[in-house]
């Protein structure tokens, strides 16, 4: 045998045992009835109120229920890290993420069907359609469970209103009611204060994502696609995505009101807001992050409904969901809703896990998140389910803001909430992103060239080869 | 008999075979961990990916066997041209800005004679600096309004702003900048410690001749570099074409796509599109292009070692 051939031998060898390495894990079973699921966003010790307090609900929880095992795991959804944490199996059984990535879990295989539970646990009979819209398949299958819901709002910075003398006589800020009145307040803060007066993040598709509140104020197609002849067409190139493209050009070159930097990612664009060096940022109030890491303080900020275009006001809707990963047994779904269950997450919450919704908004009063705004309800109007008649409870007992300031926003009865497009929109999202980057960056730019290039390449590389 | 023989002979060689394994087992004991590395990061990588790339895959799950169609689908991408333009400008831009300065720099070290190690220490300090810190240092300095220090220099000659890194034309050449200045650190040590091996007695035949700086850098150190500037060419394209994490931190590909590059086109189909199978076929294509110049990499290796 010559050397060549041992070395062959080796190899094969190494890629026999490889390939056995690459076999996908099982599930792990119940042993003696035993069931063990894994909880996704553990809070860190660090954070010692929420991790004791949770640690406290899962002791009760294992003590209620024998033969259910709790296993902490600090793993927060993260794109950089999900696909090789579901490829080798490495999930929590459950773990929390928003609205705007379901889809994509789902087309990847990667996610439970839980229908039969969100009915057993009386989901169904709640949620509203729109909201059950976002988290099923084409089929109705449903995927998670959702947690919290918002639309999107304008947030305001208080100290730069205030020193721009954008403020009312009862200490409310005046409200920019239209996006024209979006660049009139920009002109003022920037004469007045010398920063930015509205900012947009333009990557990572968040830019994308933004520009539809304003796209579909202009009179966009909501779903950015229309179906011709049974097949996706985009259709945004269009004049009224156009001139909304066009506004937000203006307010860089001609209004002056957004800063300097056509990269500015979402870090970038919080941590601006939240040092007083821009004035107005489209977002999911009350984003608790810039309290959480960016050192605001809650009183700092305020929030108010999306500014209307000449089409109407329209705000999309979003929020955080549960999902449990693929491959669960019967019993461990079971297990994930009792802890949901236990946690207070579930329509009929019962007398005795009311205390747990009771922590978690006692913690956020402590941690100096904003407690005191009604959010927007995902459950039904003419069926509200007592979960959400206790959070408002809560949210009465632990207010630490001053209501006023978030009222306009929490007022949804004139604005229209939107999902987001019913195909490929990380992909339009990150089309839209370069389109924004471009106004940006480059006062030449064309705006309607974007867009046409933008609509091209959507249709091209990704509706196209829609099966 | 000749049955005989041939049995002999089997047995013989089975012999030679099993007493030169055992003669070597000492080698293969030393060379199995780097075996084992290069088969499980590097070999089986590729293999599966390309295998899966013939796939339809749902996640990283194969579904359906559909031989090239994703290869047809990545030419058909009216992005494909515009990044693959953008790989090729990256290394065109690596050569313009980053080819020459290592090797000015080395000669220049060896020709000192005060001074040298902390020099040495200067050129080698970005190296040891982490890639996400440098390139948030640069992307601090190229920030496009008066905090940009850049900017602030400018302001100092009563120059306005610049857009830097969102002028779509500068964003490659100035992303090239920075990572010249990481990594231009290695190839300054190797061309270094390749000058340090000219005979001395050269250089002072040279000067007793007369001959000056520039006559001896062109007669003495550039003929001695040669080799290891082409060996260092071919590197630069191999490592620039796979160019990604620069990108991503500073500008995520951006204005527009001005400056999104292959590796992270790829990236980015898997990562945030969940497109396993065409990322896969965009790596597949990266490396048969990698291969051809891997090929003449190993040539111009050979080419160097022989003279």
């Amino acid at each position: 045998m010559s050397k060549k051939k041992i070395l062959a031998v080796i190899l094969s060898m190494i890629t026999a045992a490889g390939m056995l390495g690459g076999c996908e894990q099982k599930q792990e079973t119940a042993v003696d009835g035993q069931i063990t699921i894994r909880v996704g966003g553990w809070p860190l010790e660090t954070d010692e109120k929420a991790y004791a307090a949770r640690m406290e609900i899962k002791e009760e929880f294992e003590t209620t229920y024998p033969n259910i095992k709790i296993v902490p795991d600090e793993w927060g959804f993260d794109l950089d890290t999900f696909l090789p944490k579901a490829v080798s199996g490495q999930l929590p059984d459950i773990y929390i993420t928003s609205f705007t990535e379901i889809k994509r879990i789902i087309q990847s295989g990667y996610a439970c069907d839980i229908s039969e539970y969100m009915e057993k646990y009386k989901y169904t009979e709640y949620l509203r359609d729109d909201i059950m819209d976002l988290i099923s398949d084409e089929n109705g299958s449903i995927y998670a469970v959702p947690k919290t819901s918002y639309a999107m709002g304008l947030m305001i910075n208080m100290n730069l209103f205030t020193e721009a003398g954008l403020i009312n006589e009862d200490g409310t800020p005046m409200i920019p009611d239209t996006w024209e009145d979006v660049a009139e307040f920009s002109k003022i803060i920037k004469e007045k204060t010398g920063k930015p007066g509205f900012g947009m993040s333009t990557m990572n598709n968040v830019g994308g994502w933004h520009f539809l509140n304003l796209a579909w104020g202009y009179g966009t197609n909501k779903e950015f696609v229309k179906q011709e002849n049974g097949k996706w067409v985009a259709d945004f190139a269009t004049p009224e995505c156009i001139e909304a493209l066009q506004f937000v050009k203006d307010l860089r070159w001609v209004h002056g009101a957004t800063p300097d930097n056509a990269l500015l990612d979402f870090d970038e664009m919080y941590k601006l807001f939240a040092t007083d060096q821009l004035a107005m940022i489209i977002a999911s109030p009350p984003l608790n992050a810039l309290f959480d890491q960016y050192g605001m303080t809650n009183t700092d900020a305020a929030a108010v409904k999306m500014p209307a275009g000449p089409a109407g006001r329209f705000a999309q809707i979003g929020g955080e969901i549960q999902v449990m990963k693929n491959g669960l047994t019967e019993e461990q779904i079971d297990a994930c809703f009792k802890w949901l269950e236990f946690n207070g997450v579930t329509p009929e919450v019962s007398e005795d896990r009311k205390k747990n919704i009771d922590t978690e908004y006692r913690i956020q009063n402590e941690k100096g998140y904003v407690v005191g705004i009604r959010k927007h309800s995902m459950w039904k109007a003419d069926n509200v389910p007592p979960v959400r008649q206790y959070e408002e409870e809560c949210i009465e007992k632990y207010t630490n803001v001053n209501p006023e300031l978030w009222k306009d926003y929490a007022d949804f009865s004139k604005v229209t909430v939107v999902p987001e497009p019913p195909i490929s929109c990380q992909q339009l999202y990150s089309l839209l992103d370069g389109c924004i980057q471009s106004v940006f960056a480059d006062e030449s730019a064309d705006p309607k060239a974007l867009l046409e290039e933008a609509a091209n390449n959507y249709q091209v590389n990704y509706l196209d080869k829609e099966k | 008999m000749k049955l005989h023989n041939n049995q002999t002979a089997a047995l013989s060689k089975r012999n030679k075979t099993i007493g030169t394994i055992i003669r070597d087992m000492g080698a293969w004991v030393l060379i199995l961990p780097t075996l084992l590395i290069l088969y499980f990061f590097v070999l089986r990588p590729i293999i599966v990916g390309a295998w899966y790339s013939l796939h339809e895959m749902q996640g990283f799950t194969i579904k359906e066997f559909v031989g090239l169609e994703n290869y047809t689908r990545i030419l058909a991408d009216t992005q494909f041209p515009r990044v693959l333009w953008n790989t090729v400008q990256y290394v065109l831009w690596s050569f313009i800005i980053g080819f020459v300065p290592p090797i000015i720099l080395a000669i220049m070290m060896n020709e000192m004679v005060h001074l040298k190690g902390w020099f040495k220490f200067s050129t080698y300090f970005p190296c040891i600096v982490p890639m996400v810190a440098a390139t948030m240092l640069w992307f601090y300095m190229y920030l496009p309004n008066e905090s940009g220090l850049l900017n602030t220099l400018l302001a100092h000659f009563g120059i306005e702003p610049f857009e830097w890194l969102q002028n779509d034309k500068f964003t490659i050449p100035l992303i090239m900048i920075t990572c010249t200045w990481k990594g231009s650190g290695g190839s300054v040590i190797i061309y270094l410690a390749s000058l340090q091996g000219v005979n001395q007695e050269l250089y002072e035949a040279t000067v007793i001749d007369g001959a000056g700086f520039l006559r001896r850098i062109r007669t003495i150190a550039i003929p001695h570099l040669s080799g290891i500037i082409l060996l260092n060419a071919v590197r630069q394209i191999i490592g620039i074409f796979q160019i990604m994490a620069e990108p991503m931190t500073m500008t995520d590909g951006g204005p527009n796509g001005a400056s999104m590059s292959i590796a992270l086109w790829a990236y980015k189909t898997a990562f945030i599109d969940f497109n396993a199978a065409t990322s896969l076929s965009i790596g597949v294509i990266t490396f048969f292009l990698l291969v051809i110049f891997t090929v003449f990499y190993f040539a111009v290796q050979n080419k160097v070692q022989t003279d």
